[in-house]
């Protein structure tokens, strides 16, 4: 695993090589406000006349859903069509493949997160607003990021290319998102974070998850070969 | 500087491995090969096409892993290799994979840090690398701006860094100008003095002067395994001769001499020669020798030359099933 590093500083300098990111880390940054700010109430803070980040939080799972995927389709879709794959594998073990490039993109995925603290700060400008929802509600976005990342990785290292990783990835978020079983519903589960209720069960079936799909990740990577 | 002893460093023991469609039938890419590669050796490894080269260098890569047999690298199973293990092996694959948005000192510290190569070690390898491969004033390059050649060089010098004991060497002349050729040449001679090369290569000019051994694979079997001077030894080069003499008349003067007319002669014409072609174990003084023999018996000549570069001629014998061998 000594090479987890190197691939995972790897991560991040195609990231910070790539417009496309850029592109998508604005619009992941700005499109979280359109809810507080334009929505109809009761997300909107100016009519609702209560300072608060639900709106955010509420449509969060929605903007990660899109984003992670799009960030995470290039991981192994890229290496595939360059041909680096086979020299990567010939040149690391596997467990640093899948764990340089889960720590890579999840600095990426963390970037992007701070970058909308701007908003809790805007917010924080227009009245009494309560950090400790908004803090939990960052530590769960932060968790279930990491564990969308994980499922879309996992699923990128059999698509032959980016589209087909997006796609794929994409469709499999959703019905985690909208599952009917609660326990295993990830939008249930960040609710409760996002609502200031920080309960071991859910922080514990997010680290499950991510953990989970890393372990099937390697065995996936190890299939490849 | 002297080599050091011949020790087997990559050994592949009776290797077969085939590929499997979902509806076709499993294809078998290699079919039983045995080989040694040895320390300092520079090994040539040929083949057309398909022959199963680079399912070869996959499997000694770690890449793969064979359907039978073994195959070792250092010592131990290179699929199930370490990290300290893979460190030792620098593999340049076909069409050269490269990050294209990538500076290329980029480039080289992910590959040293993949090798595990961290702080002051890791400079210094990239700065031998960069040397070794003259990188020095496109370090600061994205890799997707870079000629052919000096991609080709981006890629030797990942292969190179952190000193690998053993370099397996995919075309690595490939797009290069011929200076830059005779560079990489030059680059691989000073790197067997310590390593152990296998080099797959479809110039085959320049083998008998770089390499110790050559293999040749064809249709996955291994059809030639041993010395290059073994193998230019067994050369059968085709000389072309213009003369006037009769085909009767040259047929008997060659089976005197215990060679083979090709049977393609033609007559030029309107001048009375004819153009044949003769195949034999020719070089420049031996040809030289019997076309004034010729002369001394009132043949006219009109010219001569030897045919094609003899490796081609062993390549063509070997692969095409014309002669069989060892």
């Amino acid at each position: 695993m000594n090479a987890a590093p190197a691939i995972a500083r790897k991560e991040i300098r195609h990231g910070l090589n790539s417009l496309f990111l850029y592109l998508l880390a604005v619009v992941f940054a700005a499109a979280p406000a359109f809810p507080l700010f334009w929505n109809p109430a009761p997300t909107n803070i100016f009519l609702s006349n209560h300072t608060s980040l639900a709106g955010f939080f509420q449509y969060l799972p929605l903007f990660l859903m899109v984003f992670v995927p799009a960030l995470a389709m290039r991981a192994y879709a890229e290496e595939h069509q360059s041909g680096n794959f086979e020299l990567l594998l010939t040149r690391v073990d596997d467990w640093s493949i899948v764990l340089g490039k889960f720590a890579g993109n999840l600095a990426i995925l963390s970037a992007g997160l701070a970058a909308t603290w701007v908003l809790p700060i805007l917010v924080a400008q227009l009245g009494d607003l309560d950090w400790g929802p908004v803090a939990s509600g960052y530590l769960g976005a932060l968790l279930m990021g990491a564990g969308c990342l994980a499922i879309c990785l996992c699923l990128g290292v059999f698509c032959p290319n980016q589209t087909t990783a997006f796609v794929v990835s994409l469709c499999l978020l959703a019905v985690t998102m909208v599952l009917p079983l609660p326990e295993l519903n990830m939008q249930t589960r960040f609710q409760n974070l996002a609502a200031g209720l920080v309960d071991t069960r859910d922080l514990c079936f997010f680290i499950a998850v991510t953990g989970f799909f890393v372990i099937l990740n390697r065995i996936a990577v190890g299939l490849r070969r | 500087m002297e080599k050091q002893q011949a020790q087997p460093v990559v050994e592949l023991d009776q290797v077969k491995k085939r590929f499997s469609s979902v509806w076709g039938k499993p294809r078998y890419a290699l079919q039983g090969i045995s080989f040694t590669l040895n320390r300092g050796e520079i090994t040539a490894f040929l083949g057309p096409n398909g022959a199963g080269k680079t399912t070869t260098k996959r499997l000694i890569a770690g890449y793969l892993f064979p359907d039978e047999g073994h195959v070792r690298l250092l010592g131990v199973d290179p699929f199930d290799a370490g990290p300290e293990v893979r460190a030792r092996l620098g593999y340049l694959p076909e069409h050269n994979p490269l990050y294209n948005d990538l500076q290329v000192v980029d480039a080289l510290q992910f590959a040293a840090g993949a090798k595990g190569l961290r702080g002051a070690a890791a400079r210094t390898a990239i700065n031998r690398a960069v040397e070794e491969c003259a990188l020095g004033e496109t370090l600061k390059h994205s890799i997707g701006t870079l000629s052919k050649g000096t991609r080709q060089r981006v890629g030797l010098a990942q292969a190179i860094l952190g000193d690998p004991e053993v370099l397996l060497l995919d075309e690595p002349t490939n797009g290069l100008d011929p200076n830059q050729i005779k560079d990489i040449h030059l680059l691989i001679r000073r790197l067997a003095l310590r390593k152990t090369v296998l080099l797959s290569t479809h110039r085959l000019h320049p083998v008998p002067e770089l390499c110790d051994r050559v293999l040749v694979l064809n249709q996955g079997r291994l059809v030639y395994n041993g010395s290059t001077s073994a193998l230019l030894s067994q050369s059968q080069t085709r000389a072309c001769l213009v003369t006037d003499q009769e085909p009767e008349t040259v047929q008997k003067h060659l089976d005197q001499l215990g060679l083979n007319l090709d049977p393609t002669f033609k007559q030029l014409p309107g001048s009375g020669y004819y153009s044949y072609r003769i195949h034999g174990k020719w070089d420049d003084h031996r040809m030289a020798k019997t076309v004034q023999h010729w002369t001394n018996l009132g043949w006219h000549i009109g010219g001569w030359h030897l045919e094609a570069n003899p490796m081609d001629h062993l390549f063509t014998q070997l692969t095409t099933n014309e002669v069989s061998a060892s």
